[in-house]
Order: structure tokens, then C-alpha cells, then sequence
């Protein structure tokens, strides 16, 4: 991976992929380094035969997804430092907590209270996008998640699968959204 | 020898061993092993050796419950090599536990085991041109064990699997087949002629003859020690059905099961798999499994939370949206340390699904005719509370699987998104098999209960679906009825 917004994978030789590594520089403003290209000896290395095709169409999926990675890379660089205006990822993670707050509040209330627990936060303390954010780097740690998975200590929300830490901390999120809409509100009415 | 019905003078009669009803997986399979045990066979074959109108125009059909045209349309072919004309090739044996009776499935359980299937599995392999009869999911051999896997090998519910794609030149049977069938002594195909009445003998107990009609009406008469429908599993139950001139109810009717236990395997996207950033091995891994590696529901699973077979498998290449929540899961999943790590990269997963066997869901004679007056075939089908709930459970334990792996996540939103399902083009389970004559219409050999010399091949015989692609044991039971067929020549 090189840097942002741009996905570089080794070229190893293009025998009449041509058309769809055209395609890919046409249609993706951030492609950058035309790729994704297997010799037909590792086409066959593994699996002993694999059709043209199909082929190309998994290479086509794969240069599509630099454009996922344009946005995730000016995204992911702005974090949630600016208290008053959070990050697009900030206000994501908010709305997936509001879901969870809205299917099943009392659920949600206690899981808030766990949340606030594991991330050293007081049961009353208020939550701003920086609280949020520390908080949900506590929670998320890899080893807890993957303790969480492996007890099946997880819950979905809006069909995905999130780990008992991840909810908290989406709804840790919720509740600096909630703080800051007030904040809002009540400059709005000064 | 091949010979089209329309330059045979009307109401030629062809006399054979065997009579085999359809040139497709099944009947092509059956037809040309009996020759080469010594028998005499005649095919009969709706259509002609390429695509025409007017023979497709014969798979007319009228729909109802959840059918829909998707689900139907152009999953038929009525011409030489039948439904192998569009075969994707994808070849699986159907598992030991796909064949026992399972206590969350009413109506499962099949009179035959795999290892009765074993030896004929090693045959249609070979003559399919597989190395062999299945391919163990085994990292070291396949040169990925220093891959990243969206499934670990110590899950215990999920498991990778592979399917394997039999040689291009063995695709469709039609043409692959087609030299031996013009140059056999002993097999006549007849080409564009429509079987339209199965005639029983005066005892009802054995069939007489079968009435065909071509496209130009004249009328030809196919007799034989034994008669083999091999038509499908909606033209199987219609034939049946619409053969009713002297037992009102239709043939191997006698319980109302001809027709009943209609399954699919119902087809659909499962969601997205949103990825973490990858290295370069590991995308190209994802990229090859996408062709044959895929993930199912193991034993151990399915007895613990009562699942019918499920399959999924990575779909790359169509148009992905942009999910609901992406920017948060990535962030909440992957906890990015520096701009290039917030990239990924998602995929569909589809997934294929076993049916519960349910009687409502059949195959019935409606009151439009065809051309030649038979009447068309109705199609009623429906999947049970319990198909849902099973493919949801199975979906859940894949998205924690590959949650687990620390690979990415699968967000399950399409699976409960009309339309549910685009249907699998695996018709099955209306004549099914079975040792009980109320529990199916015919026996482990694919015998009609009620009738000494009438039986089924393909499909149709299925008394479940299991979750593997249906063609390679199609083609199997084909071989081991040929087996059954020539033996009981034999001994006359």
C-alpha cells in the first residue's frame, strides 16, 4: 500500500488485460498505478484452473475498491480533533450507536454503562468527540474484540456484526453527538 | 444413430431394451452407458440438436407463490444436451450427511448412503474429466498456507470448501457427446418429438408404450423392456400427471406425491464483505477463491442449530454500493493508525441455500394445453419459515467466522431485502426417492413404486437438495441406474 489514495501492487506481466487497465485509468480518478495482475503459472498455482473471466472481473472489483480507498484516506487523516465539527467518520459512528440507542434502549443503556466502565469514564461524566474517540480506542483494543468474538459476547445492527466493546463505543459516540447537538442548540438560542 | 421425428413415416413404432425420455445430463449419461453394456436404447428428445423457438415454447409454464420468471426462466433448455447447454460446470459430491434423515427436516433422508453413490461418483468423474471426486480444502497442498483466511482452520461451524470446474471440452454434453450418439449400433435418438401419453398395460402395473408427436403432428410409438423419463424435475411430474387417460390421477400417483417436494436452491447476496486493508497475497488469495473456494455450514453446526446446507461464496465484479455505516465500521473495526491503513476494499458474498422438503410447494397440471394438448405444467412454490431462519443462522455464524479471523466483516443487509431470491436453476424433489412408497414415488433405484418397468432419472429423484451442486450427482445416479437397468436385463 503506498500512500493515501492511491494502491499500488506489483505489476507482474498484462497478457490482454490491456482493455481493463484502460478502464481503470479512464474511470478512476484515483488510480494511480494501473495493477493487479497474475502470471497464468499462479492463475493455475493454486486452485489448478480459473477462467478468464471471472479473472477479470475480480481484477476490475479490486481497481474499483482505489476509489473506496480515495475516501477513506482523506477521511481517516482528519480524526475527531475539532470538537465543533466532528469528523465524517465521527458522526458514522455516532449514527450506528443512535441505531443500537433506538432498537433496544434499555439495552443500550446498560451497554453505555459497561462502555463507560471499561474506558474509565464516570457514569455522569459528559462526552465530547475527543471522549469518544480515546474511549472508543480502549475499547476497540484487538485483544478485547477478539475475546469478545470468541465468547460471542456481539450483537448486529443494521446487518452488521459488531463485538460487545465496538457497540459501547458507538454508543459512547451517540452520546457526544447528543452533547454537541445541544452545545448547537443552545448557541442557536443565545 | 440419429434421426429427427418429422422423417419418420406417422405411426412408426421403435422397439428398444430401453426407452430413455430426454437428452440431457441424465438421459445422455444413461443412454449411452446402457449401449456400452449391450442394450438397445432409443432417445427421445423434445427438441432438436441446437436452440429453437419452437421447442423452447414447450417449457411453457404458469407460476404461483414465491415463483417468479427469475426464478424460472432460463434455467430449462429443450434441446440435445439439455440444461448442460448453459452448465456453469461446477461439480461437488453431495455429502455423507446430505444423505440421512435429519430430525429438524421433515421428509429428509434418502434410501441410498454416499457410500452406495462412491463407486458411481469415481465413474462420472472420469467421464467428466475431474482428477477426482473431490478436492479436500487443505492450505498446505493448494499453496496458501502462508495466507491470511477469512475463515481460521480452527473454526468449528464454518468451514472453506471447494468446488471444482470440470474441462471446458466437457461442458456441454451435447456436443461432447453428440459423435458417439450418431455413430452408436445400438442407440437411436429421435430428435423433435414430444413424448405426450405414457400408456400403462391393461394391469396398470406395467407401461405398454409411450406416444410421441412431432412438430408436424405425426404420431410415433416407443416400446420397451423398460421406460426411463429423464425430462426434469417439472416435465418428470407433468408427464405423470398428464398421462391420465386410464388412471384419472396420473401414473406412480396413487399417495398425491407426484409433483409435491419441488425444491430450489434459492439464491441471493448475502451483503458485503468489507475487508481490511490487504497485502498483496492476500487479495490475490480472495481473487482465486473467488472461482472455487467458498464456505459452508459444517455437520457439527447444523446438528447443533438445526440448519439445512448453505453455501457462500465471494461474487467480485459486480457494482458495490457504498454501506450504510462503512466509514464507522472501518474506523470501529480496523483502528487506523495512519491514512493508508483506513483503505479497504469490499466484495459481495453470495450465498446458496437448501430447501426444507415441503409438499406444498409441487408441480401441477393447469388448464392451458401446448401444442400437441398437453396440458401445461403449473408451478406452485414457496419457502417455509424455517428455509429463512435456517440461511439467516447460517450467515450470522460466516459473518462471526470472518469477524473472528480479523479480516474484515460482512454486513448481512441484502439477505432479508426483497427479492429474497433469484432462485439457483436446481429443480428438484418431485418424484422423489424414497423406500416407502407414501413417502415418494419411487425406490432407491429410481423405480415408480406402482409400476414394474417405469422409471425416473435426474433430479426429480432428489428427497432433498443438500446444499452441492446437483449436475455431478445427476450424472453419478444416471451411472449407477444404468448399472440396475443392465443388470436386470440380464437377468431378464
Amino acid at each position: 500500500m503506498s500512500s493515501k489514495g492511491t494502491r499500488n501492487i506489483s505489476y507482474q506481466h498484462i497478457r490482454g488485460y490491456d482493455f481493463f487497465i484502460k478502464h481503470a485509468q479512464m474511470n478512476l480518478p484515483n488510480f494511480s498505478c494501473a495493477s493487479l495482475v497474475l502470471s497464468d503459472q499462479e492463475l493455475t498455482r493454486s486452485h489448478g484452473s480459473i477462467s478468464r473471466r471471472s479473472f477479470l472481473a475480480g481484477s476490475l472489483a479490486l481497481l474499483a475498491g482505489s476509489q473506496a480507498i480515495a475516501v477513506f484516506a482523506v477521511d481517516g487523516d482528519k480524526g475527531s480533533e475539532d470538537n465543533a465539527t466532528p469528523a465524517e467518520t465521527a458522526l458514522d459512528i455516532a449514527a450506528l450507536g443512535t441505531q443500537i440507542l433506538n432498537s433496544d434502549p434499555q439495552a443500550a443503556a446498560t451497554l453505555e454503562v459497561w462502555a463507560r466502565n471499561v474506558a474509565g469514564l464516570k457514569p455522569t461524566e459528559s462526552i465530547d468527540w475527543k471522549t469518544a474517540d480515546r474511549a472508543r480506542e480502549r475499547l476497540t483494543e484487538r485483544s478485547r474484540v477478539a475475546a469478545e468474538l470468541e465468547a460471542e459476547e456481539i450483537l448486529f445492527v443494521d446487518g452488521w456484526l459488531l463485538a460487545r466493546s465496538e457497540a459501547g463505543a458507538a454508543v459512547l459516540y451517540a452520546a457526544a453527538q447528543k452533547l454537541n447537538n445541544s452545545q448547537s442548540q443552545g448557541q442557536v438560542n443565545q | 444413430m440419429i434421426l429427427n421425428g418429422s422423417a419418420v413415416p406417422d405411426g412408426t413404432t421403435f422397439d428398444a431394451d430401453v426407452c430413455v425420455v430426454g437428452a440431457g445430463a441424465a438421459g445422455l449419461t444413461l443412454a449411452l452407458d446402457l449401449t456400452r453394456r449391450g442394450l438397445k436404447v432409443i432417445l427421445v428428445e423434445s427438441g432438436g440438436l441446437q436452440f429453437h423457438k419452437r421447442s423452447h415454447d414447450l417449457l411453457d409454464i404458469e407460476l404461483s407463490g414465491q415463483s417468479t420468471e427469475a426464478l424460472i426462466n432460463g434455467t430449462r433448455e429443450r434441446f440435445f444436451g439439455g440444461t448442460t447447454n448453459h452448465w456453469g460446470g461446477v461439480c461437488r459430491a453431495l455429502g455423507a450427511f446430505e444423505f440421512e434423515p435429519h430430525s429438524w427436516m421433515p421428509h429428509s433422508g434418502w434410501p441410498i448412503t454416499r457410500a452406495d453413490l462412491e463407486p458411481y461418483y469415481t465413474l462420472a468423474a472420469q467421464l467428466l474429466g475431474l482428477p477426482e471426486v473431490e478436492r479436500v480444502y487443505d492450505a498446505q497442498a493448494l499453496g496458501v498456507a502462508d495466507h491470511p483466511r477469512l475463515v481460521g482452520e480452527s473454526e468449528t461451524a464454518v468451514e472453506s470448501t471447494i468446488w471444482r470446474r470440470i474441462p471446458v471440452e466437457h461442458l456441454r454434453m451435447g456436443q461432447w457427446r453428440l459423435k458417439e450418439v450418431e455413430t452408436s449400433q445400438l442407440l437411436t435418438c429421435i430428435l423433435d418429438t414430444s413424448i405426450v401419453e405414457i400408456h400403462p398395460d391393461r394391469s396398470r402395473e406395467r407401461i405398454s408404450s409411450l406416444e410421441g408427436r412431432t412438430f408436424d403432428k405425426r404420431t410415433l410409438h416407443f416400446r420397451a423392456r423398460d421406460y426411463v423419463l429423464c425430462a426434469g424435475a417439472i416435465e418428470n411430474p407433468r408427464l405423470l400427471l398428464a398421462s391420465n387417460s386410464v388412471v384419472a390421477a396420473g401414473l406412480g400417483n396413487e399417495h398425491d406425491l407426484v409433483g409435491r417436494f419441488f425444491m430450489d436452491h434459492p439464491a441471493t447476496r448475502l451483503g458485503l464483505l468489507l475487508t481490511n486493508p490487504l497485502e498483496e497475497r492476500a487479495q490475490e488469495d480472495i481473487l482465486n477463491d473467488s472461482e472455487l473456494v467458498g464456505w459452508t455450514t459444517t455437520p457439527l453446526a447444523r446438528e447443533q442449530f438445526k440448519l439445512q446446507g448453505f453455501m457462500a461464496w465471494l461474487w467480485p465484479g459486480e457494482e458495490r454500493p457504498y454501506l450504510p455505516h462503512q466509514l464507522a465500521m472501518n474506523k470501529l473495526v480496523h483502528s487506523p493508525s495512519s491514512a493508508a491503513e483506513t483503505a479497504a476494499s469490499t466484495m459481495w458474498i453470495a450465498v446458496n441455500w437448501e430447501q426444507a422438503p415441503n409438499p406444498d410447494s409441487r408441480v401441477t397440471l393447469s388448464d392451458k394445453k401446448d401444442i400437441f394438448g398437453l396440458r401445461v405444467p403449473a408451478l406452485h412454490w414457496d419457502l417455509l419459515p424455517q428455509d429463512l431462519a435456517s440461511v439467516r443462522k447460517s450467515s450470522e455464524l460466516l459473518a462471526l467466522a470472518v469477524a473472528r479471523s480479523g479480516r474484515g466483516r460482512i454486513n448481512m443487509d441484502q439477505i432479508s431485502k426483497p427479492p429474497l431470491t433469484m432462485g439457483g436453476g436446481h429443480q428438484m424433489g418431485t418424484t422423489r426417492m424414497s423406500n416407502d412408497p407414501k413417502q415418494g414415488v419411487t425406490d432407491a433405484n429410481g423405480r415408480v413404486h406402482s409400476l414394474e418397468n417405469l422409471f425416473i432419472g435426474g433430479s426429480s429423484l432428489f428427497p432433498t437438495g443438500g446444499w452441492e451442486h446437483p449436475t455431478f450427482t445427476i450424472v453419478t445416479l444416471a451411472l449407477r441406474q444404468a448399472d440396475y437397468l443392465a443388470a436386470r436385463a440380464k437377468s431378464g
